[in-house]
């Protein structure tokens, strides 16, 4: 099939726009257009005109009603009703024609000069016109199965796409999504139905065979249970398989998504800053800590300097004193008092009288005030050596060794501190909100995924043992029909049935295993003659699963190393290869078709394009800068159509401008 | 025969006042200070600015009992240098009225540093900590 003619009505910025895709030599169309003319929304009219939805809305454009602005605006101040068309007009083969059209009917005001609307209701249905011109028309869901016959909507993405969004063709649920489609592209599916048809009649002639054998109808009975019951556990399987690649595509997109968000490492940071936090606070404790040890020297030992002038003078007069032997007092007043006790001279014997009693008396008393001034001051004396002297002079160096500590953690504080205001500004610009979200996301579908995983897993170890015990059921009912000599016609009926199913499933087989190799071959075809560095790359590979690989010289696989235009580049090669192989007839529109790619690349991809829209017909929205002179050189000239997308000055309304 | 050292009555007040500084209120435990940490800080100020100030009428503050023998040989040592005799120790009463006017004299001084703005009362009491430390070379003051 291939697009005849577009029509817009009121479809975003297209008010009235209608383009008609006429052929004079290669089936080529050129659109240029600046970036928000509206080259991605004529991508999204056309899907939404075959599937109802718009997969490459930009974010700008979410904000506003299908309905075009303009004719939003142009509505009275009372409810009036608006309708968006888009018309898309395909031929399947000479004077065969489908159009599809999809209306939507918005309720539309401009109460307080504030334009709104709401969609009332919408409207699908495709007219079939045959060679004579007859028209037939089918709405909802019989004209959403002829989209679905032509371009169905699950493998749309190999038709229709953003060549910016290529490079997604190679996330983790891409191998069973692309060998789906594939299976469904070349029409492999069609030998799924073949096969169960043949599954029925087999069922039906064993039915029949073993109608009079009652041990045989019972095996027949067992082996059908059995058959169901893999049946049911090929269906779980499947639909665990259509979760799990759910799950790993939902995966995908959320890690996209969070790439996206500023702030995926969100959890680091605010980790580092419990971390940084906690680190401060210790630090700024043991800061505190120094700097009261400072404050209870000053405290403690600044009354010991401010008052040291007076312990010096003190041990001074101490040490002068002790020079001059006033210290300690010459006469042990011991003596004195045995003297007085006994009224009579301890030395001499001589008994006292009253001037030598009043003399002993009297030097007792001067004694007596020495003595206890001596005690002190030597009492004194030791603490102001021992312990004040000391104190005193540590002094300086204490405070200064707890300065030195002080200033070292400050200055860790104000580090730790900058650290922390750096991550707190890198914080403030994170959607945290969102991050979290995306995160419980993730944190949900990575535990269904494995759930499922598993589940698959145990599901798959029983089937082999259901599978298992079928064959010996059928061996045993194969022995017990073969009693029955009156039954050899429906025993070779059977017999054949079993083998044309047996053939058909080695054939299926052979022909997925082919398509695969083909696929693979004709990938790496056109991906060497798009791509400038052809000695880099070996080939490129496809698993059993439909993983791309590709292999670098040197034999590794390097598809995650090489860059974003060389992915582009792989995925496109991989898209036509399809599109050949299968022999699906279709067309293939690309949005920003050569965005990443280097200008060597776009050369090729011109070639490449120009010989491709020979047989396919090839639509491409380009960008002014992207719609370069190696590009145009090649297109220009083959082009059977190009047109320019132009925005009108107060940038509510494009026009496409045909230029050739 | 006396007991206590005394204050100016009116003084006590100050005393309170000087709880608001963090660092004349607790020592680095977080311990609070006593009276006596407050009252030798007084006196030593006194005692280097020599201001000397005789109590008006007094209010008993601390029990000599109380007394650790590191404060009272430093009350002691002031006493000798401020009568320049040894006797001074066996006159009680003298000795220990000499500290109580020195820290009566250091207190207002003490205040007015206090007062002063937010901040500088450590950090000038450093300075002049160290500045005198050096200018009566304690480093060098083997037996003092």
């Amino acid at each position: 099939m291939r697009i005849k003619s577009v029509i817009f009505k009121n479809y975003r910025q297209f008010a009235d726009v209608h383009i008609d895709f006429y052929r004079k030599g290669n089936d080529l169309h050129i659109f240029v257009g600046k970036n928000g003319a509206g080259k991605t929304n004529f991508l999204n009219g056309i899907n939404w005109c075959l599937y109802g939805d718009e997969p490459h809305l930009a974010r700008d454009s979410q904000a506003l009603p299908l309905l075009n602005v303009k004719a939003l605006e142009l509505g009275s101040d009372d409810e009036s009703t608006q309708e968006v068309l888009v018309n898309v007009v395909v031929e399947t083969g000479p004077d065969r024609e489908i159009m599809f059209l999809r209306k939507a009917r918005f309720k539309t005001n401009k109460r307080n000069n504030q334009p709104s609307c709401i969609l009332e209701d919408s409207q699908f249905e495709v007219r079939l016109i045959d060679q004579k011109g007859n028209t037939k028309i089918v709405t909802d869901e019989e004209a959403q199965r002829y989209v679905e016959r032509l371009v169905p909507k699950r493998i749309r993405e190999f038709f229709f796409f953003d060549g910016e969004r290529l490079d997604s063709y190679f996330k983790a649920s891409a191998g069973p999504i692309i060998k789906s489609s594939v299976f469904e592209i070349s029409r492999i599916n069609t030998l799924d139905q073949v096969e169960r048809k043949l599954d029925a009649v087999l069922k039906e002639i064993r039915r029949e065979a073993t109608k009079l054998n009652p041990m045989a109808d019972d095996l027949r009975k067992k082996l059908e249970e059995a058959e169901n019951y893999l049946e049911n556990i090929n269906n779980q399987i499947e639909e665990y398989n259509n979760q799990i690649i759910m799950a790993k595509e939902k995966l995908e997109e959320i890690e996209e998504e969070l790439r996206k968000v500023p702030g995926t490492d969100i959890d680091i940071v605010l980790r580092e800053l419990k971390n940084l936090r906690g680190e401060l606070e210790t630090k700024r404790q043991f800061c505190e800590q120094k700097i009261k040890e400072k404050q209870d020297i000053l405290v403690q030992v600044g009354p010991v300097i401010m008052l040291w002038p007076a312990i010096r003078k003190t041990l001074q007069i101490i040490a002068e004193k002790r020079e001059n032997r006033e210290i300690p007092p010459n006469i042990p007043k011991d003596l004195l008092e045995s003297v007085l006790r006994n009224n009579s001279c301890d030395v001499c014997g001589r008994t006292l009288d009253d001037s030598a009693r009043i003399r002993i008396e009297d030097m007792l008393r001067e004694i007596k005030l020495t003595s206890e001034v001596y005690q002190r001051l030597i009492y004194i004396e030791g603490i102001l050596k021992s312990y004040h002297l000391e104190k005193a002079k540590r002094f300086i160096k204490d405070l200064r060794k707890l300065t030195e500590e002080i200033g070292a953690f400050e200055k860790d504080l104000q580090r730790i501190q900058t650290d922390i205001q750096k991550r707190e500004e890198s914080l403030s610009n994170f959607n945290i909100e969102k991050i979290r979200e995306l995160q419980a996301e993730r944190k949900e579908l990575t535990e269904v995924l494995g759930i499922n995983q598993k589940r698959q897993g145990e599901l798959g170890a029983y089937k082999k043992a259901l599978e298992s015990k079928i064959e010996g059921l059928k061996n045993q009912l194969t022995k017990e029909l073969k009693k029955a000599a009156s039954i050899r016609k429906t025993q070779k009926e059977l017999l054949f049935c079993e083998k044309a199913l047996e053939v058909l499933r080695c054939a299926k087989e052979r022909i997925i295993e082919k398509t695969m190799r083909t696929i693979g071959e004709e990938t790496d075809t056109v991906f060497k003659n798009l791509i400038w560095k052809t000695s880099s790359f070996k080939n490129v590979k496809i698993d059993k699963d439909f993983n791309l690989s590709l292999i670098h010289e040197t034999g590794y696989d390097c598809l995650g190393s090489v860059s974003a235009g060389e992915r582009e580049l792989l995925a496109l090669s991989f898209t036509l290869a399809l599109h050949k192989v299968s022999g699906f007839e279709s067309s293939i529109l690309i949005d920003t078709p050569v965005a990443r790619m280097s200008d060597e690349h776009r050369e090729n991809f011109a070639d490449i394009f120009a010989k491709l829209s020979k047989d396919k017909q090839v639509i491409l929205l380009f960008t002014p800068s992207e719609y370069t002179t190696e590009i145009s050189k090649v297109m220009n000239h083959i082009a059977s159509t190009r047109h320019r997308i132009i925005v009108s000055e107060d940038e509510k309304e494009a026009q496409i401008e045909r230029l050739c | 025969m006396r007991d206590r050292l005394y204050i100016e009555k009116k003084d006590r007040e100050l005393y309170d006042k000087l709880d608001e500084e963090e660092m004349l209120k607790f020592n680095f435990k977080g311990g609070r200070r006593n009276r006596l940490e407050q009252f030798l800080f007084a006196l030593a100020f006194g005692y280097k600015n020599e201001v000397c100030k005789s109590l008006s009428s007094r209010e008993g503050f601390i029990l000599l009992k109380d007394l650790p023998s590191e404060v009272d040989a430093l009350l002691s040592a002031v006493a000798i240098a401020f009568s320049g005799s040894i006797e001074v120790l066996a006159d009680h009463e003298r000795l220990y009225k000499i500290g109580e006017e020195y820290a009566c004299g250091g207190l207002k001084i003490l205040i007015e540093k206090l007062e002063g703005p937010l901040g500088t009362f450590e950090k000038e009491l450093e300075k002049e900590l160290v500045d005198l430390y050096n200018m009566l070379s304690i480093e060098n003051d083997g037996e003092a």
